[in-house]
Order: structure tokens, then C-alpha cells, then sequence
């Protein structure tokens, strides 16, 4: 469709301001990305369309207005072009748009481990109080370790934040004197082990503060093996009848 | 030469590739085992890939060389990953002793690797069962550095 000229349709609420049309639309926080394309918008309209200049300007200018709102209202007047641009602001303003997950797809191995490094050391940093500063460094360097490039298995998924999380909690709640190791599950689950000679305790951090863990004593040849499955605040619980001093303390 | 689809020996041996990322490391970043995690199928695949190391026909030390040569071919291993080792008879043992499964170990070539080997009938869901094939059946771990 051009950008020719359509008369203005008759809204619920509008007036006249310094010789201006604006209308009032639903609120939405302002949104500065979209402001910046409305802009963009703004110069590819021809000088024939004054009254939707006039609008745009104004929806621009004024809080209560937004972009998506009346580019729906007035997308019959619209170029292709416009539209998609109009797109973009929506997909903007939508971060969890399947339009962005698609993106996320398209991200290079390199820049996927790179955001799931980050993301999991900034929601490390929220719970920084918790964990001395030496703790913290050697979780990042573990974190880092985890993700290296080189030895990544492109069939895997890179660490996911809820699962991580769960770790996080666990930890809080724990307060391990001994630090685990970390491994990482194909499809992106922290895995913390505490060894004590050949007895191994793993707990493998789920999302939705869910964990499952396997332990393994040995007497001699003979092993014995216990597993559970729990939330993260019941880890504790679930762990004492097999001493969890024998893990985690010095 | 072996058809495919056949049982492997008792007394032969198989040996799977662990990424980095699921290896035990102590708190100096020593290798000190394999996690659970390392013998777990993905949702697509129905058995566990490993190489069988009697195909290269030589002794333990020149077989386990021409395998880990042979996974290097055929994708990606990074320096730091390593190697679980195990014999048929202790697979199986560990999946009926731990699990009451009786798993078989068949040899299935592809174009790419000769060797290449399938544990079927695991589980996909029983950590007890991955940790004592992690623990006690892959035993033996080479560190592809060292090779």
C-alpha cells in the first residue's frame, strides 16, 4: 500500500492542541527504542500525509500514546515498508517474542556461551553476600571452564539460568564448607559432585528449584547407592538421613 | 569380521568419549572421574555410542591409541575430554546388579568409524544406574591429552 493521504478516522478521545491532532490511547511505559524508529518513520512518511506527521508527532511526545497502538489503528495507511518497521518496534518492545527466540537461534556457539556465562555471573552478583570473594572467583573461573569453546560439544546446551539458580539456592541454604566440583548435563543442568576418596555425592540442578541427587559409599568392594528427587528447599532433609557432614564439611 | 548387529564378547572392551564439561575435577581441576551425566542418552538417540577396542586388532595400549585416533576423526574432541574404558561383562553386571536390566553391547559400524559400538536397552532416567556405569564399570579413564 502507498503512503498516500487517508482522511483521519474519528477516534473516542481527541482534541486540539496548538493546532495539532493527538489522541489518547492506552497506556504503556515509555519505550525509548520504539521512539527512536518512530522517528525513523517519521521521515520516510511524504509530505502529502500532514495529518498522520501531525499524529505520529504527537503519539511520540506524549507518554499516554504508543506506537503499536496506532500503528494498529492506522496500518491501512501504512507502506509495506512502515509495517515492517512498525514490526521491529513491536519486537522491540516484546523481549521474549518468539520473533527474539528465532534470533536467538541464529546466534553464533561462541555468542550463546558467551550470554549464558554472563547471565549466570550477574545472577551470581545478586547473591554476592553469600559467597566470599575467593568462592565467587573460582565459580566464575569454573563457570568459564564449563563454557570453554574449545572443548564444547556443539550437541550440548549451554548452562541454563534456572538451573543455575537452583544451584544458587542450594548453596545458600547448604553453605558447603567444601566446594563442589561442576559438570554440566547435556542439555544445560549444573551438576555439583563432593568426593571423599572413591564415595561420590552429585546433585543435579533442575530448573524450578527441583534437584536430583545419587550418592555412592563404599566399604571395601562393596557399594551402596542411594538417589533422590526433591525441591531445593527439602535438599537438606532429603540428605540427612545419609549424613551430610560427610560431603560438605571440612 | 563381525556382522552388524552382533554381541560383543563378554571379555572385550568398549570405550566412550566425555566431554570436558562432564568430568569429575577436584578442586585443583585434577580429573578424578566421569559424571552420571556422561552416560546419559539424548533425547534422540536410543542407544550409547561407544568404540569397541578389540576391532583394531593390536595389544590394549596400540587398540586404545587407534581408537582415540579414530573418535578424532570422526568429531570434534576436545584436549581437555577424556576416555572411559570398560568390558562388556562389567556393563552388563552393573545394569543387572543396579538396575535388574539386561542391556546387550552390538556392534554397529558407520561409514565414518569402523569400530563404532552401541550400549541398547539403557535407561534413560536412572541416575543410580548412570552413576555406577560412570563409577564402577568405565573404570578406566585415558585423557586424550596423553594420547
Amino acid at each position: 500500500m502507498s503512503d498516500k493521504p487517508h482522511p483521519v478516522p474519528a477516534l473516542a478521545k481527541a482534541l486540539t492542541s496548538g493546532g495539532s491532532l493527538v489522541f489518547k490511547l492506552p497506556e504503556v511505559p515509555p519505550y525509548e527504542k520504539a521512539r527512536t524508529i518512530g522517528e525513523h518513520i517519521l521521515l520516510k512518511l511524504p509530505a502529502s500525509s500532514a495529518p498522520y506527521r501531525s499524529l505520529l508527532k504527537s503519539a511520540m511526545t506524549d507518554d499516554s500514546l504508543t506506537i503499536s497502538a496506532w500503528s494498529a489503528s492506522y496500518s491501512p495507511m501504512f507502506s509495506e515498508e512502515t509495517k515492517f518497521i512498525e514490526r521491529r518496534i513491536s519486537e522491540l518492545r516484546n523481549p521474549a517474542s518468539p520473533a527474539s527466540l528465532f534470533a536467538l537461534a541464529e546466534k553464533s556457539l561462541e555468542e550463546r556461551l558467551f550470554d549464558a556465562t554472563a547471565s549466570v555471573k550477574i545472577l551470581t552478583a545478586q547473591i554476592a553476600m553469600h559467597l566470599d570473594r575467593e568462592w565467587r572467583n573460582k565459580l566464575f573461573a569454573q563457570l568459564d571452564s564449563l563454557h570453554d569453546l574449545e572443548e564444547w560439544d556443539p550437541d550440548d546446551e549451554p548452562l541454563q539460568t534456572g538451573s543455575f539458580a537452583t544451584f544458587l539456592k542450594a548453596i545458600v541454604q547448604i553453605k558447603p564448607q567444601r566446594r563442589p566440583g561442576l559438570g554440566l548435563s547435556h542439555n544445560g543442568y549444573l551438576v555439583a559432585s563432593w568426593m571423599v576418596g572413591k564415595d561420590r555425592l552429585t546433585i543435579e540442578f533442575l530448573k524450578n528449584d527441583r534437584v536430583r541427587w545419587v550418592m555412592a559409599r563404599y566399604t571395601g568392594d562393596d557399594v551402596e547407592r542411594f538417589a533422590g528427587q526433591t525441591s531445593v528447599s527439602r535438599l537438606i532433609d532429603g540428605l540427612a538421613p545419609y549424613g551430610p557432614g560427610y560431603w560438605f564439611s571440612k | 569380521m563381525m556382522n552388524k548387529g552382533a554381541n560383543l564378547s563378554d571379555d572385550h572392551h568398549v570405550m566412550r568419549h566425555v566431554p570436558w564439561s562432564r568430568l569429575i575435577k577436584d578442586e585443583a581441576d585434577n580429573v578424578v572421574g566421569f559424571y552420571s551425566q556422561a552416560f546419559a542418552l539424548r533425547p534422540n538417540e536410543e542407544s550409547l555410542s561407544v568404540n569397541w577396542l578389540e576391532y583394531f586388532g593390536s595389544d590394549r595400549k596400540t587398540n586404545i591409541r587407534d581408537s582415540v585416533l579414530d573418535f578424532r576423526r570422526t568429531f570434534k574432541v576436545g584436549k581437555k575430554s577424556a576416555f572411559g574404558i570398560a568390558s562388556v561383562n562389567k556393563i552388563k553386571d552393573t545394569c543387572s546388579a543396579t538396575a535388574g536390566l539386561k542391556v546387550r553391547v552390538v556392534y554397529e559400524p558407520s561409514k565414518k568409524n569402523p569400530a563404532h559400538s552401541s550400549i541398547r536397552h539403557l535407561p534413560r532416567e536412572d541416575l543410580t544406574l548412570l552413576d555406577a556405569l560412570a563409577a564402577d564399570a568405565f573404570s578406566e579413564l585415558v585423557k586424550n591429552s596423553d594420547v
